[in-house]
């Protein structure tokens, strides 16, 4: 069979695709199911989710800019879902995602570094484990790693939490939108 | 009131009452979207936009598409940073429609910069179906790939390579040939009497039009289809491309074809060129018939 051009990025292979379902799974409760519709391609820090087709090989020999969606960002030891990823499979997300009131998520668009305490002080936290919403303050220590920040039923973005200190991995187009909406009326418009 | 205004088509006496043509063109097109059903379900997405204060009213010929009143730009809403709609005029998805895409096809859009068709494509499939989005300016790939992201569509593969030259190795079951055009069907006149969106290119449109439309059939399997589609209303950049097509394939042949909204027959002859008897089964799209960018499609395809 002919090899794929050297412009697309690697397919992983099947053991490396239950690999990064195990690590998905584990870090963020996603189920390895959801994902298995999709072909899995990686370049050196970034993962694509690019839909399965049974005419893919058909495009082998194809010169291409880029294939799929960018799904999951690797960040040093850490996986990092991308925006788009997240709004588009958030719901899926049973760990690691934080619920957050209108003025927590000002701050965390405002600010790049933010204590978790100064947070928990603005609106309730609740953390999804396992499911389950738990209030953030009930808590000592959160797990390192990447979260995701949902904010009246929209998925806005991840922040990565080390030592009970949040750091905000938001995008700029995120942070504008998210400081231009009109929060003091308890509306989310632009 | 016509007789005051400068005719910017003095030449198209072919366009059913022009003088309507004339007045339609004095005020902008209504603001149409289509909504993205890939995040959240397209009722969801229509009660999230119609909170911002955007007026939607569905358009039932046209899966996803509503008109939207609303005084500021579209681009600037919450929904809109959220993928939850593209702006898109009316008559862009009838190539799309015309295409019958399925989710087993594998489909190709020649001219796929900045995206509203690729990703309606995407959206007719369900994003189930592999899409290569090529476009030979790399420089409007920024657009294409940001709203590719923008809508989290997994379906779609993008290239940048000269039509003219696409690689022939791989065959299409779906090919889409949006062509570079004069835009004619996106005219409107300012109250100076200029006229406005013109084009400002040089560039021998038909003969790129011709080099694209022949190596766009040629990708396209046996058994397959291929829509050729512009925004304008000029025959030299349609019908007498087409009919460039059937002369250089004898391979080729329009399909006759049902059109959701308001539609006419192709040219089959303009002063001294003689298309064809076969040009009629194309569809002419006025925009003051439907309210809308002029638009024309011509199906087209292969047998085996």
């Amino acid at each position: 069979m002919t090899q794929w051009d050297s412009s697309w990025p690697k397919f992983l292979s099947q053991d490396e695709r239950d690999g990064l379902f195990a690590c998905l799974g584990r870090e963020f409760g996603i189920p390895a199911t959801i994902l298995s519709p999709y072909e899995l391609l990686k370049t050196s820090r970034l993962y694509y989710l690019l839909r399965h087709h049974k005419k893919i090989d058909a495009l082998r020999p194809l010169k291409i800019q880029n294939a799929g969606l960018p799904a999951i960002r690797i960040m040093k030891r850490h996986l990092k879902p991308t925006t788009e990823f997240i709004r588009s499979f958030g719901q899926f997300f049973t760990k690691r995602l934080i619920i957050v009131g209108s003025k927590a998520l000002m701050t965390i668009a405002t600010k790049k570094t933010i204590e978790l305490s100064e947070l928990t002080g603005l609106s309730d936290l609740s953390l999804l484990d396992k499911g389950r919403a738990i209030d953030i303050r009930s808590i000592s220590s959160l797990e390192t790693g990447f979260y995701l920040i949902k904010c009246r039923e929209i998925f806005w973005g991840s922040v990565f939490i080390r030592d009970n200190i949040l750091i905000s991995y938001f995008s700029k187009n995120i942070n504008k939108t998210v400081l231009s909406m009109d929060i003091c009326n308890n509306r989310l418009i632009c | 009131m016509s007789d005051r205004l400068l005719d910017p088509f003095p030449d198209y006496d072919f366009i059913p009452d022009k003088d309507a043509l004339l007045l339609h063109m004095l005020r902008p097109l209504p603001s149409y979207l289509r909504i993205n059903p890939i995040y959240i379900s397209e009722e969801d997405a229509v009660e999230a936009i119609s909170a911002e204060g955007i007026s939607l009213k569905r358009v039932a010929e046209v899966p996803l598409f509503y008109k939207a009143d609303w005084d500021k730009g579209l681009g600037h809403t919450l929904s809109y940073k959220r993928g939850l709609f593209y702006p898109q005029a009316l008559s862009s998805a009838i190539p799309c429609l015309a295409l019958q895409p399925t989710a087993q096809c594998l489909i190709l859009d020649m001219c796929a910069a900045p995206g509203g068709k690729t990703t309606y494509l995407a959206a007719l499939t369900e994003d189930k179906g592999l899409i290569v989005a090529n476009d030979r300016n790399i420089r409007r790939l920024t657009a294409l790939n940001a709203n590719i992201k923008r809508m989290g569509l997994t379906s779609i593969v993008v290239s940048s390579i000269s039509g003219e030259a696409f690689p022939l190795y791989s065959r299409f079951d779906r090919v889409l040939v949006d062509a570079p055009c004069s835009g004619e069907g996106k005219y409107r006149i300012a109250p100076s009497g200029d006229v406005l969106s013109k084009s400002a290119g040089r560039a021998n449109l038909p003969a790129i039009q011709k080099g694209l439309i022949v190596r766009s059939f040629d990708a396209l399997a046996p058994n397959g289809v291929m829509v050729y589609s512009t925004c304008t209303i000029n025959p030299l950049e349609n019908e007498a491309v087409v009919a460039y097509l059937l002369k250089k394939r004898e391979n080729a042949k329009i399909e006759q074809w049902s059109s959701p909204i308001a539609s006419y027959q192709g040219l089959t002859a303009y002063r001294n060129h003689i298309f064809g008897e076969e040009l009629r089964y194309a569809h002419r799209y006025y925009p003051h018939k439907i309210d809308s960018v002029g638009f024309f499609v011509a199906k087209i395809s292969k047998s085996g």
